[in-house]
């Protein structure tokens, strides 16, 4: 069967009138004019443009090209020669009908959303269980220093606080550096490798030196293992995994910067924060301080938030605090074997500590 | 012969170009970009095929694979200026770094722009006959230095000299098979065009912009002739201050409304617009066109300029 078509010979752009016949080995163009034959073996043919409502282009490896208007021959070339006339995975998507692109889309972007809120995050947090330690230590000596202009450090408090805690023994790999700063927030944060900052506004709502102690093991236990570190690569993964799917590298420089000023009020994921009151009850148990003075300093604080509604305790805020958690750790108090010891020169500094202006 | 005019039309249609554009994103966005090389050639390759010059379409010849081995090596060029830059920069010496910087971005603009113009007209083809760029890469360095220099010793007055001289540059050397191009436009009137257009613009509180666009495109079409032999073939403006205001003022909409979901719409209006208000005259016989440009397959110059969002309109 013989389809009538236009040629083009990629030599001029002269349009010529012949007749294409299909053959298994490729296609016979038979010119008009003289009777001359041209031969396109399969392999040559660059392309099928179909086109069911008007012409159908197919395109020679070299240039020429030729138009074929009916529909037939599309469908004969489709089956001769599927290789060249077949389409690609992207050309079958949009060829279908509108509502099975939508439900793959639909189901392919649940599947990718997933992945960005469960795989991406658990990935990161991995990830920085290998950054060395003296990168770590670096990172959060940077970001100290970027928040030094912002705080007034309370040097009197500060000597006593290492006073205090060189007494603890807080088994941390980490060269833990202590410092009170003057400030009315109820507050206090660990800063990736060892720095642990509080505010005065804390030591206010403490009755006695097992509350302080409670709040470091925990702040302690937070660098341990390295909360900081991986909340803020969970965070970042899944930042860097949206963007790199839109296309937005630019935007993760900026976020990095952001995180970085942000770690004040990071807050850690609930497992987080219960893994640091565990390992933090273990260390005052391991000090011999009395571990009440935890959950004491938690009960303290969700009863400064009935006092005084509007004006939450910040360390609520990004350390939340339940009845459910002081529960679970008094409970876990009660299962330990512990013995306090007398601290009589941690009551003296403690009594110091608060009596000063 | 006797001069005639001739058709140029655009015969596409949103909905389809929506499909296309639409799996073609989705399938980008799932592959973390990498199908970005596929992506772009699936629509071109659309955009392509529905314009047509007297009742033939033009065919994008690029493949996804010249484009994605053009991406890695465009990647690998800004890749190593950016890493010079936080190089020096960490060294502590931010002076150099920012030098180095502006340096290579200086040099690797004018390396982009020909790269584009050698990649894409090698791979545009019109009833089997390619079209092609002979510009010389060093005649357009040396185009681009001095302009980029001028422009900033005079406070970016010359820009409007700087960027006519290259456009005419670039021109010049197009060719579609056997025939060529100029460009006879004149700096001191692009100047001119934009100068009084961003006055107006501000004496009428924005509502002249869209005649001073009307007045941009005047200048590039009016200008610009095709040769063939000594036959020529010249371009007339009909757009109209108005159409440009429904063109921009519908697209913006558009766009903001559906959150860039409209942009094949938006692409389709435009390329309906500068097609139907561009009227071509002359005496040229198309049919007489021979091949004469060869292949070109490198593609890095078109991914830099992706990559920097040169803004290249034909």
């Amino acid at each position: 069967m013989k389809y009538p078509a236009r040629y083009f010979d990629g030599k001029s752009a002269r349009p010529q009138q012949v007749q294409v016949e299909v053959t298994r080995q490729g296609l016979n163009i038979h010119l008009e004019d003289d009777q001359q034959v041209v031969f396109w073996e399969q392999e040559s043919i660059r392309e099928v443009m179909a086109n069911s409502s008007s012409v159908n282009r197919i395109h020679h490896r070299d240039g020429a090209l030729l138009e074929v208007e009916d529909p037939d021959f599309l469908k004969t070339i489709r089956i001769t020669f599927p290789e060249q006339a077949g389409q690609s995975i992207a050309d079958r998507l949009s060829a279908m009908k509108w509502q099975t692109m939508v439900s793959i889309v639909v189901i392919v972007g649940v599947a990718v959303f997933l992945l960005a809120w469960t795989v991406i995050p658990w990935m990161g947090e991995q990830a920085a269980g290998y950054v060395p330690q003296s990168y770590e230590e670096d990172l959060g000596e940077s970001i100290y220093e970027a928040m030094l202009p912002g705080m007034e450090v309370d040097s009197q408090r500060t000597e006593l606080l290492e006073q205090m805690v060189s007494r603890a023994d807080f088994k941390s790999g980490y060269p833990l550096r202590f410092v009170v700063v003057k400030d009315e927030q109820k507050n206090a944060f660990a800063l990736p490798g060892g720095r642990i900052v509080v505010y005065s506004g804390i030591l206010e709502v403490m009755n006695d030196h097992a509350e302080l102690m409670g709040l470091l093991s925990h702040e302690v236990s937070h660098v341990n293992h390295r909360h900081s570190l991986r909340a803020i690569f969970r965070q970042l993964s899944t930042y860097l995994f949206v963007s790199l799917i839109f296309n937005d590298l630019s935007a993760v420089s900026s976020i990095v910067v952001d995180q970085a000023q942000q770690l004040q009020s990071l807050s850690y994921s609930r497992e987080l924060e219960k893994e640091a009151d565990l390992e933090g009850l273990e260390l005052m148990i391991h000090n011999r301080f009395d571990p009440m003075g935890m959950p004491d300093l938690f009960k303290n604080m969700l009863e400064k938030e009935d006092e005084f509604t509007g004006s939450i305790p910040e360390f609520l805020s990004t350390h939340p605090v339940s009845t459910e958690r002081i529960d679970y750790l008094k409970k876990e108090i009660k299962r330990s074997n512990y013995q306090v010891a007398d601290h009589a020169e941690l009551d003296e500094a403690w009594e110091k500590l608060k009596s000063l202006p | 012969m006797e001069k005639r005019s001739y058709s140029l039309r655009y015969t596409g249609n949103g909905g389809d170009f929506f499909k296309i554009w639409f799996v073609n994103a989705f399938i980008q966005v799932i592959t973390l970009g990498l199908y970005y090389p596929w992506a772009k050639v699936a629509n071109l390759k659309y955009l392509y095929s529905q314009t047509e010059w007297e009742g033939s379409p033009f065919q994008f010849l690029g493949t996804g694979r010249e484009l994605f081995i053009g991406f890695i090596k465009a990647i690998l060029l800004v890749g190593a200026l950016y890493g010079a830059f936080f190089y020096l920069a960490f060294l502590q010496m931010p002076i150099y770094a920012f030098l180095v910087f502006l340096t290579g971005f200086a040099l690797l603009i004018p390396l982009a722009l020909h790269g584009t113009f050698k990649y894409r007209m090698s791979r545009t083809s019109w009833r089997g006959i390619r079209a092609g760029y002979r510009g010389d890469r060093g005649e357009l360095f040396k185009l681009f230095i001095t302009g980029f220099f001028l422009t900033i010793v005079t406070l970016g007055i010359y820009g409007a000299w700087f960027v006519n001289d290259l456009r005419t540059y670039i021109i010049g050397n197009l060719r579609l098979g056997n025939s060529t191009f100029q460009f006879k436009g004149k700096g001191t009137d692009f100047f001119l065009v934009n100068f009084l257009g961003y006055l107006l613009t501000l004496v009428s509180l924005g509502i002249y912009f869209f005649w001073w666009q009307k007045d941009l495109f005047e200048f590039f079409v009016n200008n610009l002739k095709m040769k063939y032999g000594d036959q020529e073939l010249s371009f007339k403006s009909k757009a109209t201050g108005g159409g440009f205001f429904n063109l921009i003022f519908i697209n913006l909409l558009l766009i903001i409304f559906t959150l860039g979901l409209a942009t094949p719409w938006v692409v389709t209006r435009t390329m309906e617009f500068v097609t139907s208000n561009i009227e071509p005259t002359g005496d040229v016989d198309f049919d007489a066109l021979i091949q004469t440009e060869g292949s070109y397959t490198d593609a890095t110059g078109e991914d830099m300029a992706d990559i920097f969002d040169l803004d290249i309109a034909f």
